[in-house]
């Protein structure tokens, strides 16, 4: 599958669309530059995320880019995302 | 105040915890009854504590509410009895001190709590000579789960003017009310793949802690608390960070359980079962107020080959491996779909079926991570909470349950296991271990 964006901004704001429907709680503020785990990401919730970007935005992100300073935030997040789409690392 | 609906449907996994009540009071446990125990010091108003628990019309309805099935091979719903019941009870310990929370007090493990006949819940109050207070709130496991729980001691030491405390509007989940048969039809499909994968996962050998022979006297539950300190936390906490980048937390845990379980398997000889570990998930969002009534979880199910259980860098790759691929397969959505299609299932027949896939032995043990509790309160109606711990028993099979839990910066794992299936040199071998495995670097 074809990444489908490489820009950070547009991922981004789709992860958080995302993260917004399914984690985070009704009320509660949530942006890009929120931190991951207070916004109610734990494991599962990562895994459905990392399974998201594979369906939608194209783009399989390897265990090893799953380190602490890219699950800062969504931003953090999309931008490893975007590199992963321009080095086209697709999903099968 | 809303009105509350005289009954509700009974969710997937209430009625699997129901099921695994009739089987432990069957062998001679107590029963799926678990019981939080709150430490307290000091200052604690136990006039409000009583007049809150009369007050509130939630625990007023979790007081009342009953498993009935309507009609034979119908799927079974709560429903509530106009008789309200006594909850809570007071004593006094004239020559005790407030010390660890097990073992309890026998007024405390003598008390019948029965999702059928009820009341489900029970509040004991013990007060000590040295002023010290220890609050055990007990409760089936099919009428709550140790997330509802904490919701609601949030909502008994709200004083009504707290923003954000849980209210009447929390109590139940919009997707229990309106019982009817619609609600209930069985969705084949979607149950077929977890069916299809537990069938697989089951295969032989998988290791068991049961003893081939009977019980030849009777059963009880063994609680071990290990407690780590602040300092020890924040260790532990360093190292899943560096493992796992501090988002697999319960993986880090799991790991370091099923490593200790395994060094008991290999000294009693096990070469080639593998160990197969259900891991409940709690589907409520990340500090919302509810639902407090009924068990609101999904399940993973994980197989570890006993080549990948000696090393904790071996079995958290299997699990992100493991959990990745059954997310993606939508595992967790299929099991409560196929545990809610069997619902109509008399109990006998319903435990007999679960058990069907591995051939009775259900799991190696069972696993959970209840996160963080009394999250945000430092007091109870003027005490201060001291500690606090989850006595969660284990159902036989499989005969040991493990229970992280973590209050004010402090991590504790609860070993609650069956007096037949470990020793207390096992039980000895599986603390060291545990802390061994979260504190210590493993040798490359």
């Amino acid at each position: 599958m074809t990444p489908q964006t490489t820009d950070p901004k547009t991922i981004s704001e789709q992860l958080c669309q995302f993260a917004r429907t399914n984690f985070v709680v009704e009320g509660a503020t949530f942006d890009e530059h929120s931190p991951l785990a207070q916004a109610g990401i734990d494991s599962f919730a990562l895994v459905e995320l990392l399974l998201y970007c594979e369906r939608v935005l194209g783009v399989r992100v390897p265990d090893s880019h799953l380190t602490g300073n890219n699950l800062t935030s969504m931003a953090t997040l999309a931008s490893c995302i975007a590199e992963l789409a321009r080095n086209n690392h697709s999903s099968p | 105040m809303p009105d509350l609906p005289r009954q509700i449907r009974l969710a997937a996994g209430d009625y699997f915890m129901h099921a695994q009540d009739h089987r432990m009071r069957r062998i001679g446990l107590p029963g799926n009854v678990c019981c939080a125990v709150h430490r307290l010091g000091n200052g604690l108003d136990a006039d409000l504590l009583r007049r809150r628990i009369a007050a509130s019309p939630i625990l007023d309805w979790l007081a009342r509410v009953r498993v009935v099935r309507p009609l034979p091979l119908i799927p079974p719903l709560w429903r509530t009895v106009a008789k309200p019941s006594t909850i809570f009870y007071e004593h006094t310990d004239h020559n005790g001190g407030g010390n660890g929370p097990w073992p309890l007090p026998q007024v405390v493990t003598d008390r019948e709590l029965h999702s059928g006949r009820g009341p489900s819940l029970a509040f004991d109050l013990v007060r000590h000579a040295d002023g010290i207070n220890h609050l055990y709130l007990s409760w089936n496991h099919a009428l709550l789960d140790a997330r509802g729980v904490d919701l609601l001691l949030s909502h008994l030491n709200n004083d009504g003017t707290a923003k954000g405390a849980p209210t009447i509007e929390n109590l139940i989940s919009p997707r229990q009310k309106g019982w009817n048969l619609s609600g209930w039809w069985p969705n084949v499909k979607m149950a077929r793949g977890s069916v299809k994968w537990l069938h697989e996962s089951g295969r032989d050998p998988i290791f068991t802690l049961l003893p081939a022979r009977p019980p030849a006297g009777p059963l009880c539950n063994q609680y071990r608390s290990v407690s780590f300190s602040q300092e020890e936390t924040a260790r532990i906490t360093a190292r899943c960070q560096r493992l796992t980048a501090g988002f697999r937390r319960s993986h880090f845990y799991l790991a370091a359980s099923l490593r200790a379980v395994h060094a008991v398997a290999v000294r009693r000889g096990n070469k080639t079962g593998a160990y197969l570990i259900p891991a409940p998930h709690d589907t409520r969002r990340r500090g919302s107020n509810g639902p407090i009534c009924s068990n609101h979880l999904s399940i993973l199910f994980y197989r570890i080959e006993p080549q990948h259980a000696g090393r904790l860098s071996d079995i958290l790759g299997e699990l992100s491996r493991q959990m990745t691929d059954q997310i993606r397969d939508r595992f967790p959505e299929s099991c409560m779909a196929a545990l809610d299609m069997f619902k109509p299932l008399p109990l006998g027949f319903y435990v007999r079926h679960l058990g069907k896939p591995t051939r009775g032995k259900f799991a190696t043990f069972c696993f959970s991570d209840s996160g963080e509790t009394c999250t945000g309160m430092t007091d109870l109606l003027g005490g201060r909470i001291l500690d606090v711990t989850h006595l969660v028993p284990t159902w036989r099979p499989p005969g040991l349950t493990v229970v992280f839990l973590s209050f004010s910066g402090r991590l504790s794992a609860l070993l609650s296991s069956v007096n037949d299936c470990l020793s207390p040199d096992e039980v000895d071998s599986l603390e060291r271990d545990i802390r061994s495995a979260l504190l210590e670097e493993e040798v490359p």
